[in-house]
């Protein structure tokens, strides 16, 4: 077999392996089943609320809050775990709650570090009488705190700068000090140096943080926080990445110390030093998606090769962007067009390629998390997308003067002394601007890695009949040859609403049917309700409940099976409001 | 700097990236299950 045939059956096997990894079905932890039902009417207080989820969430890290319709705190002890299950959680309530309705509201830390929430009502009877209207507790929350934020924005800059600037002394400069005369490559080093110690501190740092918020501590508590570091999949992925991270420096520093670059050949012990410190860093940068969003979506192999190329591809373009500047700053003032003469060449196709795979990867990536087009625009997640991708086609836009005006003129500099200050100084400043671009687009994707994606259940909103609300719904839309009029009344938020759905065809009512309506809320994971709808009018078919528990888009199936014919949904988004 | 301090400290270095390498292999063993 021929290197090339080999080489392609190797890909074909690895890309067939990816494909064939598992795939898990949310990136998110949601309810599987509720004890009490959500809209459920006891004949008796309960003893206790018990949430199951689809994974095993860390009560300590978990609110089960219940209250009354005055807002009064009812349950009497932390959340704890079930011993006969560790998917559920639950909380004891204070003995014989009156006759009434009770909110319980939720919020769990799923295994990628992001909290999930949710809300629904029950009541004790008999007669609760209307339910009320309940403060619904903030919905809107995620975990991007600005101090969460700046934290992860600090440490996705340290460690990708500190690897860039790595791999530029490295791979790229190395041959200055040869070739131009007293030069010198230590303020690179340096530079690599100040950026790994701000990375060393900034890993832990923003661990710290997010474990403050997910626990409900001071980040300053930190003898409290340290042991909940490694509770969850998300603390024990960052504290692994501390490690990796701690033995990329050193790696990386022993190979500096190893390194003679006045000699072009390198030695066996310096070729050792730089992959031991490359795979290291290679390490480091896997991580992150082993401990968001890559890891819990499928396909989970190729997300995660989306991501680890991503990471690295952005590595090397910041952190050489940044060495380049430093190599400006610090190269005498006789020697700058000639230095940049060696290090510009080289890292032009270097970050041409970069470039590249950061852009394809990122489609790649797009593509896997985003559920249909008009998530782009129409969620927090998709609109950080349109604005990373943004920033980065700008830094593009610089590194393509570079590319094309710099470079050459600095190339033929060597021959036309005059032609070099003026592209040296263009590319002072195009640099200036593109690090400034990327980083600012590391912020976009700290923002982007810190919400939650959109719901799969979006991809549904295409196959909607008709978007309708946030005020009473009065709409007629036509399905199958069969015309709906869908009346939902008053269309709030935790009220008791009516959903009527009147079915006609050929002018003729269609009774008889077998309807059921299924609530699904379509901004987040939560459970799916189901009712069985009464006709009570010849082809009017009504239902009752206080379904709608949050505000947001909530998809409702009408899911009907006429007499003698077969069953078909009509589906329809409602727009619920408090 | 001798030859075999040189080449102690490269061997250091690979064995740390080596246990980095390590690391995250089980952890990705872990999360992927």
């Amino acid at each position: 077999m021929s290197l090339r045939a080999r080489s392609g059956a190797a890909l074909t096997a690895a890309v067939v392996l990816l494909l064939a990894m598992p795939a898990v079905a949310s990136a998110h932890a949601y309810l599987t089943h509720t004890s009490p039902l959500p809209n459920a009417i006891l004949a008796a207080s309960p003893r206790r609320v018990a949430l199951t989820y689809d994974e095993a969430v860390e009560p300590r890290f978990a609110i089960i809050s219940v209250t009354d319709a005055a807002g009064h705190q009812l349950t009497t002890a932390p959340v704890s775990r079930l011993p006969s299950n560790p998917d559920t959680l639950f909380v004891p309530l204070k003995p014989h709650l009156p006759r009434g309705w009770y909110l319980i509201y939720w919020r769990a830390i799923s295994v990628d570090g992001h909290p999930v929430q949710g809300a629904y009502t029950f009541a004790v009877g008999p007669e609760p009488g209307p339910p009320p209207q309940f403060a619904i507790p903030n919905i809107s929350e995620t975990a991007t705190t600005p101090n969460l934020l700046a934290a992860r924005w600090i440490m996705f800059l340290s460690v990708m700068v500190s690897i860039g600037l790595f791999a530029f002394r490295m791979l790229i400069a190395r041959p200055l000090m040869a070739r131009v005369e007293e030069t010198n490559l230590r303020p690179v080093t340096i530079a690599f140096c100040v950026m790994a110690a701000v990375g060393v501190i900034a890993i832990p740092t923003y661990l710290d943080i997010a474990t403050s918020i997910d626990s409900l501590r001071s980040p300053f508590a930190v003898g409290d926080l340290v042991p909940l570091f490694r509770v969850t999949a998300f603390g024990r992925a960052y504290v692994d990445m501390e490690i990796c991270y701690v033995l990329f420096v050193a790696a990386a520093a022993l190979a500096l110390w190893v390194d003679r670059p006045l000699r072009r050949q390198r030695s066996i012990a310096e070729l050792l030093s730089v992959t031991g410190a490359l795979v290291g860093a290679a390490a480091v940068l896997l991580v992150p998606g082993l401990a968001g969003h890559a890891a819990q979506t499928a396909p989970r192999g190729l997300s995660l090769l989306l991501d680890w190329c991503h990471l690295i591809s952005g590595s090397i373009w910041l952190g050489g962007l940044v060495g380049l500047l430093v190599v400006w700053a610090t190269l005498p003032a006789g020697r700058r067009v000639a230095g940049l003469g060696v290090c510009v060449p080289r890292f032009s196709n270097v970050a041409l390629a970069s470039v590249l795979v950061l852009l394809a990867t990122g489609v790649g990536a797009t593509i896997i998390h985003i559920p249909i087009l008009a998530a782009l625009w129409q969620t927090s997640y998709g609109v950080a997308i349109l604005v990373k991708i943004g920033l980065l086609a700008a830094a593009m836009l610089l590194g393509a003067v570079n590319l094309l005006r710099s470079k050459p003129r600095l190339v033929a500099a060597t021959a036309q002394p005059g032609l070099g200050e003026p592209a040296a100084r263009l590319l002072r400043r195009t640099v200036s601007g593109e690090v400034i671009l990327a980083g600012s687009a590391v912020l976009a994707a700290a923002i982007l890695s810190s919400l939650v994606p959109p719901s799969s259940a979006l991809a549904q909103l295409d196959s909607a009949l008709a978007t309708v609300g946030p005020s009473r719904v009065a709409s007629t839309v036509t399905q199958n040859g069969y015309t709906f009029r869908v009346l939902v009344n008053p269309n709030k938020v935790a009220q008791e609403n009516s959903f009527a759905l009147q079915i006609s065809r050929h002018g003729q009512p269609v009774t008889g049917a077998d309807v059921t309506l299924t609530f699904e809320m379509l901004d987040m994971q939560m459970q799916n309700q189901e009712y069985q709808m009464k006709e009570i009018r010849p082809g009017v078919y009504s239902h009752s409940a206080p379904a709608l528990v949050m505000t947001g888009r909530w998809g409702l199936s009408f899911n009907i099976t006429p007499r003698g014919g077969s069953p078909f949904t009509a589906f329809i988004v409602d727009h619920a409001a408090g | 700097m001798s030859a075999r301090v040189r080449l102690a400290a490269s061997l250091l270095a690979l064995a740390a990236g080596a246990a980095a390498a390590l690391i995250v292999v089980l952890l990705a063993r872990t999360v992927l299950g």
